[in-house]
């Protein structure tokens, strides 16, 4: 109990601190000295890595400095962990856009892929779980209460339906493109076709690209692929970052 | 040779170079690239040069050691150098990749070596600016720490100066033992302090100044960087600015210059200036500046020896010298809230505001721009287009802002336009309401809501009309159709803003993997005490048969009780009824109306293999319980408890080989 309150007020001590630093950075900013507001955006991060806003504000960063490969990388970071806001999604497509990719696939409607990108991998895994959790409390209450079988029925089926949808979904999103990806940040990157310098260079990729990571890493290659292209090669680890 | 002569040696040195250089000019804060030009000017020659030329030159300097990003792009010519070739594995190189460039360059990509653990050491900057073209120098140093023995390379450096790439030649390092005899090589070493008269903290110092103790936020604070040196400089010293914490800054030109005498002492100075603008309240620290200057070491060669040109041309010695300013700070004040006007965003210092029309006479759907500008003393930079009055017949797109600075006397200002481009819907005559515009002045200490005139605007119809417009009532509506995107950039920085709760929610959740097994455990748990209770429920006898031993030992103990309460008859009856109990248990049968014997040969039936021995102490047991029943004179306290424990061994035997 002594550690909580201990530990809370020092939250709370530095609260004011992480504000005057966030009003500092957007003072920078604004004062186009990005190099320096993406410092204190980066010190920030550090603290709080699963913040969607700060991630953004370093892809803004990035992005005036004309470093649009590492602004794809904050763009994309912060699409993962909040992909239905508005202005994380615009720019991570404008960014994406130029550096020649798109964000929403050729054929795919505009609607079903702001849904497929409503929540958070992490908000349909919470998702998944509670309705599973449900589903579980649901037979327990079936299991063990004969006379209530017969009420219990409906919203277990509506339970289970939730947790399919979910699961099937999450399953989808765990899968997607910025999952597991990562984004190129050497122009001409070489694609090789073995681990190692004696492989073929078949294929090259500009800076800025994202990739799927399609194996463990090694110690010095990666495995990378382009599903969109039918591309899978090694890469050198040093050439990307991940998302 | 006293002191007074080296100074003079020292103008005199000053005035040779300068006037040598008339064709080729440099001004640098550093040695590198004073090496490549036959001829320099080095800062502490400006005091030398006519006042003119020395303000022309200054300037120069200043404007483009702020502007770098913005120069004339030019071939870059990359460089690595290493300090030794040869090294001990318990030693380091010192790698130092030097980029001359015009244009901007992105820091060396250093890949990952797999000879070499590597730390950065810092960077520097040089500025030249050599018949008639800027180019500077940037200098990045690293400490190169072996990996092992033997032949050992660093790679090719990446520079990217834009979308072009430079590569360094790989440099190979042979890594030996230590205590090895190394060859030597051209490492640089310091020399001993000259025994100067005075000593050189004296002779080479560095300040630093404000002209205000604290500020408010955005307020302007003139800083003041003075190099002083009272002895000659070998090389050009190496300026790194000091690091600001808490003041975005902004450069006043030009570097002054000049001979001050200080103490008796004559030196020369050089001064950089510049305006700071606190970002926040609180305390402001402006960390010391420093200067890497070669100084003349003392020596009999040049006390009593050659002249200067001898010792430029022969190789001098010289004794680096680091001067650093003090570190200051500044109390950063709030803006106070008494007064401050609802239009007020943040604009601190002195301010005047106007507004115009381009044209005051449009046809409806043609845009117009309104031009809103913004003049005075104070940081423009920061300041945000006002709020627009309401303007329901008009559209309103983007505002395109253009920055027009002067740092006259060193205070910095100018005017700021906003040009917003606006389109009327619909005709009419239209005046636009005054625009306002609130600043806080700090010499006053007052807020000042300051507001444009009123502009009068004349539509005429327009040629396009839409016909989907809602507008029907007017034949003057646009056509919508025809509205180009002008431009298109990504979305400002989101400020002040809370991750969503779900967001965190979810993520704690997502993370109790560990839930879902809790979960599965329950379910389980609540399968198999279904199933046990429907086990039970199925085969009550063959419960009743495996808690009968426990439940004849319970009454056993009951009968214990009651002897000692000597209620002898009452403990006989209670273990005669836990006997029968127990048999119609084991049997599933209800032996009640049985005899003993009869009772025995149904369990004989039941369990063929029991033996003799237990059913014959059944036998005995069942009789003597017959008998104490109806014979209750007989007993005593030992007879009943020796009766209880025959009953306990008996069952004992008897539940065993039923098993």
């Amino acid at each position: 109990m002594r550690n909580k309150i201990l530990i809370s007020f020092l939250i709370f001590s530095f609260l004011p601190l992480i504000s005057l630093k966030a009003n500092e950075a957007t003072s920078l900013y604004k004062n186009e000295k990005f190099e320096q507001a993406f410092e204190i955006y980066k010190q920030k991060n550090i603290g709080n890595p699963n913040n969607p806003y700060t991630l953004y504000n370093m892809g803004n960063c990035q992005f005036r400095l004309k470093n649009s490969s590492l602004a794809v990388l904050y763009y994309a970071k912060a699409f993962r962990l909040l992909p239905r806001n508005s202005d994380i999604r615009y720019n991570l497509e404008f960014a994406m856009n130029q550096t020649g990719q798109k964000l929403i696939p050729d054929g795919t409607p505009l609607l079903l892929h702001k849904i497929f990108y409503l929540f958070a991998l992490s908000e349909l895994k919470a998702l998944t779980y509670t309705s599973f959790w449900l589903l579980c409390l649901l037979l327990v209450a079936a299991i063990l209460k004969k006379n209530i079988r017969s009420k219990i029925w409906p919203p277990f089926i509506y339970a289970a339906a939730v947790f399919a949808v979910f699961f099937i979904w999450g399953a989808m999103r765990a899968n997607s493109r910025f999952e597991n990806a990562a984004v190129i940040m050497q122009s001409d990157t070489p694609i090789l076709s073995g681990p190692g310098e004696n492989f073929k260079t078949y294929a090259s990729l500009p800076a800025g690209r994202l990739v799927k990571i399609t194996d463990i890493p090694g110690s010095i290659y990666i495995q990378i692929g382009l599903p969109e292209k039918g591309l899978k090669g090694w890469v050198e680890k040093t050439a990307l970052k991940k998302i | 040779m006293s002191r007074k002569e080296k100074i003079g040696r020292s103008a005199k040195g000053g005035v040779y170079k300068h006037q040598a250089s008339r064709s080729q000019e440099t001004v640098t804060t550093e040695t590198t690239i004073m090496k490549r030009t036959k001829l320099k000017k080095s800062i502490s020659c400006h005091a030398a040069a006519p006042p003119r030329r020395r303000t022309i030159v200054t300037t120069i300097f200043l404007t483009i050691l702020f502007s770098l990003p913005l120069l004339a792009k030019a071939e870059m010519i990359l460089s690595a150098s290493v300090n030794k070739e040869t090294v001990a594995i318990n030693d380091t190189v010192r790698l130092t990749i030097a980029i001359k460039s015009s244009g901007r360059v992105n820091d060396p990509s250093i890949p990952g070596m797999k000879d070499f653990d590597i730390y950065s050491s810092g960077q520097s900057q040089n500025i030249s600016f050599v018949n008639g073209k800027f180019s500077y120098v940037l200098n990045f140093s690293y400490i190169l720490t072996p990996k092992h023995l033997g032949k050992s390379q660093i790679p090719s450096i990446v520079v990217f100066e834009g979308n072009k790439k430079r590569f360094t030649s790989p440099i190979d390092i042979e890594v030996v033992k230590p205590n090895s005899n190394i060859p030597p090589q051209t490492v640089k070493t310091l020399q001993a302090s000259p025994q100067n008269e005075a000593s050189t903290e004296d002779l080479i110092f560095f300040t630093a100044e404000t002209d205000k103790k604290s500020a408010y936020i955005n307020e302007q604070i003139k800083l003041s960087l003075k190099f002083y040196t009272a002895i000659p400089l070998i090389n050009n010293p190496q300026y790194s600015p000091p690091k600001l914490e808490g003041f975005i800054a902004e450069d006043l030109p030009p570097i002054g210059n000049g001979q001050v005498n200080r103490n008796g002492r004559m030196y020369y100075y050089n001064e950089i200036k510049a305006a700071l603008f606190p970002l926040d309240a609180g305390t402001g620290i402006i960390n010391p500046a420093t200067i890497n200057a070669q100084v003349q070491a003392s020596s009999p060669e040049y006390l009593f020896g050659a002249d200067f040109f001898q010792s430029f041309f022969s190789g001098r010695r010289g004794e680096n010298k680091q001067v650093k300013s003090p570190l200051l700070k500044i109390k950063l004040l709030p803006l106070p809230e008494e007064g401050k006007p609802a239009s007020f965003n943040g604009a601190v210092g002195d301010y005047k505001v106007s507004a115009m029309l381009e044209s005051t006479n449009v046809k409806a759907g043609e845009a117009v721009n309104l031009l809103l500008k913004i003049s005075g003393q104070g940081n423009l930079k920061t300041i945000t287009m006002p709020a627009l009055p309401e303007l329901s017949n008009f559209r309103i797109y983007d505002t395109v802002t253009s920055l027009s600075m002067n740092k006259t006397n060193d205070i910095v200002g100018g005017e700021k336009i906003f040009t917003t481009i606006m389109m009327p819907r619909i005709s009419g005559d239209y005046t636009i309401r005054p625009i306002k515009f609130s600043f806080f002045n700090p010499k006053t200490k007052t807020y000042y809501e300051i507001q444009t005139e009123p502009l009068k605007i004349k539509v005429s119809k327009g040629k396009a009309i839409s016909s989907s417009t809602n507008y029907q009532q007017n034949s003057a509506m646009p056509d919508y159709s025809q509205i180009k995107t002008i431009a298109s950039d990504i979305h400002y920085i989101l400020e002040n803003k809370k991750i969503p709760l779900s967001l965190k929610l979810s993520e704690k959740i997502a993370s109790a993997l560990w839930l879902n097994f809790t979960f599965l455990l329950i379910l389980a748990g609540a399968l198999l005490f279904a199933y046990i209770n429907g086990f039970r429920l199925k085969n009550p006898d063959l419960l009743k048969s495996k808690k009968a031993y426990k439940k004849s030992l319970k009454e056993m103990r009951e009968a214990v009780k009651l002897t000692d309460e000597d209620r002898y008859l009452d403990a006989v009856s209670l273990l005669h009824n836990s006997l029968n109990t127990f048999l119609s248990a084991k049997l599933r049968n209800n032996i009640g109306s049985l005899t003993i014997k009869k009772t025995i040969a149904e369990i004989k039936e039941k369990n063929p293999n029991i033996k003799a021995q237990a059913t014959e102490e059944l036998k005995n047991l069942s009789d003597e319980l017959e008998m104490l029943r109806f014979a209750p004179s007989s007993l005593d306290k030992e007879k009943i408890l020796a009766l209880i424990k025959k009953y306990e061994d008996t069952l004992k035997f008897f539940e065993k080989e039923l098993k």
